[in-house]
């Protein structure tokens, strides 16, 4: 290790100190100040059900993506599905005028709100689009799948 | 869509620059003009790259690192690359592959290994280092490359702190495979210990709080790639790979033992310093990107710290999958502070609020006074970059013309990567030309190369250069497709770019070629 500073030294020793107490603490409490951005609280999921008014794979609107729009006892909603290939990828179409049953939450976005999906449900297929941190879940794709994908899956050279 | 985070692996150029076909026609692009030709790229290269490659028939994340020995004359005459796929993780050495430069930096790579050829377009911005984008039929990522120090293939030179920046896919707390940044920092003892380990991780918006590494922190060399500076190592309790650049920098991918997590990302060396909060003092421009509740963000902007704590003259812009935040909001103030941990690690937080559109929180780790990881620590959001000290004005019309490298990372209907170069004038309206080569999958999801494609635009100065500029950039030929960014200028030789498009998330780099 290069030498290093007495300063630095005496820091290190400090820091030594500090981290026996991290490890023993587990971490170390920063002040963090309250975000102001949505959370995605799972205790705040809803349902909506209702049947599908309008399906776009590539939406122009923010949030990009496929949207779907659900007509519900209380009137339409607009849905933020995600990514279409991780819908094609699971094989999962949604098809106007059919029955679909979407678990999520609605938070705010741009100058308004969105409601972001987290498992939509038609007929008995089901897929889980979010995590239950509202996290995407496309972003790994087959990787999720853990060594599940076949090397042919792969196409193309490495 | 639309879905992918974005990862800016560009970044980790900018903590050192800051120093100092498929499916597209080919117009006639614009003569090259510059000093580079082949005999610019020689010599051994380290390289690192993430993207987007097709997986059991949808889009995966995948990252590459590796070495490749350029002769001067169109030949790569050996490397050694490590990829991390969705199938699992590979070491590939490579034969007979080539390379083409033109003179004004851009050019090709070709890199064959036993399963096939990988391509990829390159600009140089110096003889140093460069953007690579690759630009296969099925797969796209963008990275950066920096030229090895061989002589600096030894565990010992390993010797210094280093900050890191880590950003991927990793598992959280119910076991589902999320984005995932960490930045921290160490400090290696020259024999393969670690000590002093430190880190913050953030995983689709949930924080660790900073931890210190688990026990088995370590570094080695590979035996088995003498020539490569290969090694492997465990940092942050994550089994790494890593390819050294110099004793400056370092090179990280996940290893297999840790797949199917992938992280990519670079260690700088950290200024051997005991950081307060005088540390942090003066103006400093950001980049982070990475993805939101909503899907891909990505953020640019600037703030002045006052060595007291408190941060001034803060402006940004933030584009959530389309949806674009401008800071100060019209009739809006900005208030912000920001703290150096106790431990003089050069750890620390930021913080600013808007009265309009609310509070934006960041961890950072100064690698120096002047640099520094930056990592955005919101509800949901998973976005780093970094931040870098505004310096080497003044920032004008005549002192910001000339020819610069670039590099965008965007999503659109899917991952999409460009690189190129332009040349910016003293022009009054017109004063941004270039080419550059893109990868980009359209919306009926079929993914197309174009290859020296043509632009033109402008980049205006605000009233306040410093802060908030607007760069537009417009392909000539179809698809002609204007880019609209914010730009914020690190110094006359550095600008980072986010773009404020409604139709793409879109962050890049430009750096000033000689």
């Amino acid at each position: 290790m290069k030498p290093i500073t007495l300063m630095r030294t005496s820091s290190v020793f400090l820091a030594a100190a500090f981290l026996l107490s991290a490890v023993a603490g587990g971490q170390q409490v920063r002040q963090k100040a309250q975000s102001t951005k949505p959370a995605y609280d799972l205790t705040r999921d809803t349902v909506l059900e209702g049947t599908v008014l309008k399906y776009t794979e590539n939406s122009s609107l923010p949030p990009l993506g496929a949207h779907v729009t659900v007509q519900t006892s209380s009137g339409p909603v607009d849905v933020h599905l995600g990514d279409v290939r991780f819908l094609k990828f699971n094989k999962f179409t949604l098809t106007e005028g059919s029955s679909v049953k979407i678990t999520g939450q609605s938070l705010s976005y741009g100058q308004g709100t969105m409601f972001f999906a987290r498992i939509v449900q038609q007929g008995g297929q089901a897929l889980t689009l979010r995590s239950v941190n509202g996290a995407p879940l496309w972003l790994a794709g087959a990787r999720a799948q853990r060594r599940g994908v076949q090397k042919s899956q792969q196409a193309g050279a490495l | 869509m639309k879905g992918l985070i974005l990862y800016l692996t560009l970044l980790a150029a900018a903590l050192e620059g800051a120093c100092g076909g498929g499916g597209g026609s080919t117009p006639a692009p614009p003569p090259p003009v510059g000093n580079f030709s082949n005999a610019s790229l020689k010599g051994q290269y380290a390289f690192s790259m993430s993207g987007t490659e097709p997986c059991g028939r949808t889009g995966s994340f995948f990252g590459r690192i590796g070495t490749f020995t350029a002769d001067g004359n169109g030949n790569i005459t050996g490397g050694v690359e490590d990829v991390n796929v969705c199938t699992g993780t590979s070491t590939l050495a490579f034969t007979n592959s080539s390379y083409s430069i033109q003179a004004d930096g851009r050019g090709t790579l070709s890199l064959t290994n036993i399963t096939g050829t990988t391509n990829y377009s390159i600009t140089l911005s110096t003889i140093s280092q460069g953007s690579i984008v690759q630009t296969d039929s099925t797969v796209t990522a963008g990275g950066s490359f920096q030229k090895q120090d061989t002589s600096a293939f030894s565990i010992a030179i390993i010797a210094n702190g280093y900050v890191f920046d880590f950003s991927g896919v990793g598992f959280d707390a119910s076991n589902n495979l999320v984005q995932q940044s960490i930045i921290g920092r160490f400090d290696a003892d020259g024999g393969g210990g670690v000590i002093n380990g430190l880190f913050d991780s953030n995983t689709a918006g949930v924080l660790s709080g900073q931890l210190a590494f688990p026990n088995g922190a370590f570094y080695q060399l590979d035996a088995a790639f003498p020539q490569s500076g290969r090694g492997t190592a465990n940092i942050a309790g994550k089994n790494l790979t890593f390819y050294i650049v110099d004793g400056t920098r370092l090179k990280f991918l996940s290893s297999n033992l840790d797949f199917p997590e992938a992280l990519v990302g670079d260690a700088i060396a950290q200024q051997n310093t005991s950081f307060d909060i005088s540390s942090l003092n003066g103006p400093f421009a950001f980049l982070i990107g990475g993805g939101s509740v909503a899907g891909p963000i990505a953020t640019a902007g600037r703030f002045t710290a006052d060595g007291a704590g408190n941060l001034t003259s803060i402006v940004l812009d933030e584009n959530d999958n389309a949806n674009l935040t401008a800071l100060p909001s019209p009739g809006g103030t900005v208030t912000g502070s920001y703290t150096v941990d106790a431990n003089h690690f050069g750890g620390g937080t930021a913080t600013w609020t808007d009265s309009k559109s609310g509070t934006f929180s960041f961890l950072f780790y100064l690698v120096s006074p002047t640099k520094a990881v930056f990592q955005e620590t919101d509800n949901n959001i998973t976005s780093d970059g970094s931040f870098l000290a505004q310096t080497s004005g003044p920032l004008t019309t005549s002192s910001i013309a000339g020819n610069y490298a670039f590099n965008w990372n965007g999503v659109s209907n899917g991952e999409d990567d460009f690189v190129g170069q332009m040349a910016v004038t003293t022009a009054a309206t017109i004063n941004v030309t270039g080419a550059m080569d893109f990868n980009f999958l359209d919306s009926s999801g079929i993914r197309k190369q174009f290859f020296n494609y043509p632009l033109t635009g402008s980049l205006t100065l605000g009233t306040d250069p410093t802060g908030r500029n607007t760069l537009t950039a417009t392909t000539t030929p179809s698809p002609r497709t204007t880019y609209k960014f914010s730009a914020y200028a690190v110094d006359p030789n550095t600008t980072f770019l986010v773009g404020v498009d409604t139709s793409r998330v879109i962050a890049g780099l430009n750096t000033r070629q000689p």
